[in-house]
């Protein structure tokens, strides 16, 4: 991986769950980083732990059921996140990592005015800078002079929100979806973190609007200088926006590369299998090939490779042996027996 | 109508808004509640209640026909006439004047009780439900603790113990009053912490207690403001209760329950002494309960439906 120029690094990364039906492995080893002004997209099937992953490294994974187990490390700016108190952490989430999620229906809060929640954002921010809290409204100057009025419609500007000073005053229920993912951007940018978690942010909205908050998030990111870690299902949004892709599947990354080499030349079978399984508008027509099979219980996960049961070219070694990410040369990484030590 | 007209006023307020409810929603339950003559007979009774209250409160008690603490023998046990409306008791004090005066004690006692519950239960249910496990079960454990005994036995027990004082009766009812309002508040954080907001909430750094503020009571406000609303009803029907018994209001003082007591030994022979404080206590009651069950209706989408049809 991009080694010691990375924003975040990711490094053995494993979390169970104690369920009633036994310990599920949501996350059983995972190996990603993200590079300073880069958009990593995660993609897999439901429930490969691509959630889990963004809400670990938040450190908001429930717990209990959830743990983080020994010897995982969540490397931030140097700082291992994992080795800080819940008050160091709350310091980093927010300013340092923020979050946008799904569902722009439930994301703000229906009692506050849209202006009211991104003004707390950057309020929380300056407090941080002063190294304190924030108390009632007194915040309402920032150190270069500038009001806190002034920053939210710029916030506002900046997701490309018409007729700012009226939305400020809308409460969430009065704004479309697309509209308040918007705020809802605009709200998390406005704590100015370096990286943004985006956990399925345009699943929830029609392809136009998709569409324009992808471009949104891409512009944005050359404009304030975050890193963008996008987590997604759709490979056709992972094709917009991201510049490195990793594959996760069952709770592992199985395939790390730049977007154009995954889509060009995928290594991974599973990731082969899902790309043969897109539809393309071009070619032949004709029943779409399918993954036989579906992604196994991560209670009890098949021993060695855990993608093996459904894999064509599995062999002896892929049943006894988890296989680690290898380095394929020219930022690619693959986790297959058919691609180790040759 | 006029009446009408004004519910959609205050339907119209963004008030409602602001706190979370669809303004839509709000005006067919007040649509509901305005065509249910029951319902729409307790809000006024409620209003009046209220009113009066405040009037006498501002005004003072000179505003009424008589001083109701005025002592006159000569007019002592009068029948309900022109000159006084609803009697006279056996020190001549005039029985519309004292349940009138009344209405600001009641009102007092029950905002009181059910504000300081709201406010205790409300915090600590809110508290219970969002850090859930540990604190959970402690403070659910405690609020079992006082549900388990008779809420009016726990009251008397608490306020004799106290000793007789109007200040000690609120003392008391509010010890019996707070769990369910912790328990209400607590099953309202439950689902309120489910949303997204308090997610994002708790990634943008917020402390959990600065999320229970913020971002929780806020939004469990609403229907705990309406459980109190008419609950206020109840409280003044205990508090009465302990005041008959003589553990509440002192003579002289114009306490509705205080006159039954001090008027029952006439009911045979002057039955207006006790019977019209009775029947301001039942009315007032009434009217709590004739609203909370049209709301009721009118929040139920089943019912609302028989309504409307």
């Amino acid at each position: 991986m991009s080694g010691d120029k990375s924003l975040l690094q990711v490094k053995n990364l494993r979390v169970i769950f104690n369920t009633d039906a036994g310990v599920v492995r949501a996350l059983d080893g995972v190996d990603l980083s993200v590079g300073y002004k880069e958009v990593l997209g995660v993609v897999g099937e439901s429930g490969a732990g691509k959630s889990a992953l963004g809400l670990t490294i938040m450190r908001l994974i429930p717990s209990p059921p959830g743990r983080i187990l020994e010897g995982s490390s969540i490397i931030f700016r140097g700082v291992d996140l994992l080795k800080l108190s819940e008050e160091e952490m709350n310091r980093v989430r927010g300013t340092g990592i923020s979050m946008i999620f799904q569902e722009p229906m439930t994301s703000l809060n229906p009692v506050y005015t849209v202006g009211d929640q991104i003004k707390e954002s950057i309020r929380l921010r300056i407090a941080r800078s002063r190294r304190e809290r924030p108390r009632g409204g007194r915040l309402e100057r920032l150190d270069d002079g500038g009001s806190v009025e002034d920053e939210l419609l710029e916030a506002l500007r900046l997701v490309r929100i018409p007729d700012p000073e009226k939305i400020a005053k809308s409460y969430p229920h009065e704004l479309s979806g697309g509209m308040r993912q918007r705020a809802m951007i605009a709200m998390m940018l406005a704590a100015k973190p370096s990286l943004l978690i985006a956990d399925e942010p345009t699943t929830a909205l029609d392809v136009t609007t998709q569409a324009q908050i992808l471009k949104l998030l891409r512009d944005l990111m050359e404009e304030v200088g975050a890193s963008i870690l996008f987590i997604t299902h759709d490979f056709g949004v992972i094709g917009e926006i991201a510049d490195r892709v990793a594959v996760m599947y069952a709770g592992n990354v199985v395939e790390i590369a730049g977007v154009h080499d995954l889509f060009h030349k995928p290594s991974h079978p599973y990731t082969i299998g899902l790309m043969e399984s897109i539809p393309h508008l071009t070619g032949e027509r004709g029943e779409l090939p399918t993954l036989p099979g579906s992604m196994p219980s991560l209670i009890s996960p098949p021993p060695g490779c855990k993608f093996h049961p459904r894999c064509p070219h599995a062999f002896e070694k892929c049943r006894r042996e988890t296989p680690r990410l290898v380095d394929m040369g020219g930022e690619r990484w693959v986790a297959c027996h058919l691609f180790g030590r040759r | 109508m006029n009446r009408v007209t004004l519910w959609r006023r205050i339907g119209d307020l963004d008030l409602l808004g602001a706190l979370g409810i669809d303004v839509k929603e709000v005006r067919l339950i007040l649509r509901i509640l305005s065509r249910n003559p029951l319902s729409l007979a307790g809000s006024i009774i409620i209003l009046v209640f209220f009113a009066t209250a405040i009037l006498i409160a501002i005004a003072g008690v000179g505003v009424l026909p008589y001083d109701p603490y005025a002592v006159n023998i000569a007019e002592a046990l009068q029948s309900p006439s022109l000159r006084h409306l609803l009697g006279t008791d056996n020190l001549g004090r005039d029985i519309f004047s004292r349940i009138v005066a009344g209405t600001v004690v009641d009102a007092q006692v029950s905002v009181v009780v059910v504000a300081f519950s709201m406010a205790v239960g409300g915090l600590l249910g809110a508290i219970s439900g969002f850090y859930g496990g540990k604190v959970d079960e402690i403070v659910m454990r405690v609020t079992d603790i006082f549900l388990a005994f008779p809420g009016l036995i726990l009251a008397l027990a608490i306020a004799a113990a106290l000793g007789p004082s109007l200040l000690h009766v609120m003392e008391a009812l509010l010890v019996v009053w707070w769990p369910t309002y912790a328990r209400l508040s607590r099953a309202e954080a439950l689902t309120v912490k489910e949303n997204q907001y308090i997610e994002a909430a708790k990634a943008s750094g917020l402390r959990d207690i600065e999320i229970v503020f913020r971002h929780v009571l806020p939004n469990i406000l609403p229907p705990l403001m309406i459980y109190a609303t008419l609950d206020i009803g109840s409280v003044i029907l205990n508090a009465s209760v302990l005041s008959y018994i003589g553990l509440g209001a002192q003579p002289p003082q114009a306490e509705w329950g205080r006159m039954v007591f001090d008027g029952q030994s006439y009911l045979m022979t002057q039955w207006w002494l006790p019977i019209f404080p009775g029947v301001a206590i039942m009315v007032t009651v009434l009217g709590f309960n004739l609203l909370g069950d049209g709301l009721r209706d009118a929040l139920d989408p089943r019912l609302r439906r028989i309504v409307r049809g």
